[in-house]
This record gives C-alpha cells, sequence and structure tokens, in this order.
C-alpha cells in the first residue's frame, strides 16, 4: 500500500471508533439484504424457500467471520499499530519524495493484522517490483512477504 | 484460493463495467465472470469492498435494488479508475514476462 493510502487508512479508521454502533447497524442490513436477494435467486431458479435460503448461507461463508473481519479493519488497532504505520509513512515520504511505492508492498510494516480468509499472494506486486529493478534482460524474483 | 490484489482489481473492473452496484450484484458477476474458477465465498466480498473504500477507490450510498429493498450500493470513484489503469499495465507487464519465459528454450 503506498503512503497516502496507509494516511488515508489510518485517519478513516480513526474515525470509524465514533461511529460504532451506525456502522454496525448498516453491516447487519449489507448482510442480510445480500443473503436476502440471494434466496431471492435461488427461489426464481425453483428452490423452495428453505432450499433457496440454506444455498444462500453456503454460497455466503461464515457470516459471522465476515461480519468480524469487517468489524477488525473498521475499528481502531491498538494505538501502537496507528503510530507505528503513521510514522512509517513519514519515514518513508521522507526518504523518497513523489516516490510511488511499487517495492514496498510486501515490506510487512503494518498490515493490521488482516485476516480476510484471502491469501496475500503478492504475485501482482512482487512481479512489479522485481520487474522495475531487473537489470540487462534478467528478471530476478524478490520473495514477496 | 485467490489473492486478494486479485479480487480487488476484479471488484474494480466489475464497477466500471456495471456501474454502481450492491455486494451481491458485485460477487454473482465475478462468480459468472470467471466461470466459476473462482470458487468464492460471496462474503469475502465484504472485506474486500471495505479496503476499496478506505483507500479511496470506490464509494459506498445507500439506495433502493430493484425490488424496491434498501441496499448499499458501491461506486468507481476517479482515482479507483486510475487504479484500474495502472494495475491493468502491471499485468501486462507481468504476462509478457512470463511468456517470454515459458517460451525460451
Amino acid at each position: 500500500m503506498d503512503e497516502v493510502s496507509r494516511l488515508r487508512t489510518m485517519f478513516s479508521r480513526i474515525g470509524a471508533m465514533f461511529r460504532r454502533k451506525k456502522l454496525d447497524r448498516e453491516l447487519e442490513d449489507e448482510l442480510r439484504a445480500h443473503l436476502e436477494m440471494a434466496a431471492e435467486e435461488n427461489r426464481r431458479r425453483g428452490m423452495n424457500t428453505e432450499e433457496a435460503r440454506r444455498k444462500a448461507m453456503r454460497d455466503f461463508g461464515g457470516v459471522t467471520q465476515v461480519r468480524e473481519t469487517v468489524r477488525m479493519r473498521e475499528g481502531v488497532p491498538f494505538v501502537e499499530n496507528l503510530r507505528r504505520d503513521g510514522l512509517y509513512a513519514l519515514r518513508q515520504m521522507r526518504k523518497s519524495p513523489g516516490f510511488r511505492s511499487g517495492g514496498d508492498h510486501h515490506a510487512g510494516a503494518g498490515d493490521w493484522g488482516e485476516h480476510d480468509g484471502v491469501q496475500h499472494c503478492g504475485c501482482g506486486d512482487a512481479a512489479a517490483a522485481a520487474l522495475t529493478r531487473s537489470r540487462s534482460g534478467w528478471w530476478m524474483w524478490s520473495r514477496g512477504k | 484460493m485467490y489473492c486478494r490484489e486479485t479480487l480487488d482489481l476484479m471488484v474494480l473492473k466489475t464497477l466500471e463495467t456495471m456501474g454502481p452496484q450492491h455486494g451481491y450484484g458485485i460477487a454473482r458477476r465475478i462468480e459468472q465472470i470467471s466461470e466459476q474458477a473462482l470458487r468464492l465465498n460471496q462474503g469475502t466480498i465484504y472485506p474486500a469492498l471495505l479496503r476499496l473504500r478506505q483507500r479511496g477507490w470506490i464509494r459506498a450510498d445507500w439506495g433502493t435494488s430493484e425490488n424496491g429493498r434498501r441496499a448499499r450500493y458501491y461506486t468507481l470513484t476517479k482515482t479507483g479508475k486510475a487504479q484500474i489503469e495502472k494495475e491493468t499495465e502491471s499485468w501486462e507487464r507481468v504476462a509478457a514476462t512470463m511468456a517470454r519465459f515459458l517460451t525460451v528454450q
């Protein structure tokens, strides 16, 4: 993530601290709407109400897991993480002004401990970073995080 | 399994193509386009959508769905559109490089 995104992310999460209840309600509305729309489509395809509902739940995956992941990301992590990320972003900007960090996605600083059930394979950013560092046609893999 | 980055780009691309869409619509579209190659748990779209919102690449507004249901619609922002172009370029470079490697003996 580049510095601007990181700072924007940091401020977004501070604001969320004061909007916890509203966010929870909105998320519930959103997830419920998703499941209802899915069940509806299943009914349109000929399933009875119960089958339609169960398939919708299956296709969605774990609702609790999603709710927890989103709430964690919306919320404020330990103050230390904020500070660390803010300082990291400032350090990076001081080091290389105007630099759009192509190679630092996998630096690993402040990943917020994200668990969203999706692998971070780093193929896009690691490859891009490797390409920008390649010399005389040789392509070196730099191991992403 | 699939990458976080891949899912993000697919979401952005879906919004570019379809215009404003709710999470369910985006997830279904990704399933269809990927021809079920991505057996994604639809729910994983929500952390991705939040991430994209936090980065300013999409924004969310409450609206009314086709059948009068209250739903949250996502729209691509200007920076989101620019991000698509950036990542598309990046993917093309990667693909071209791999192609060279795979044809060299």
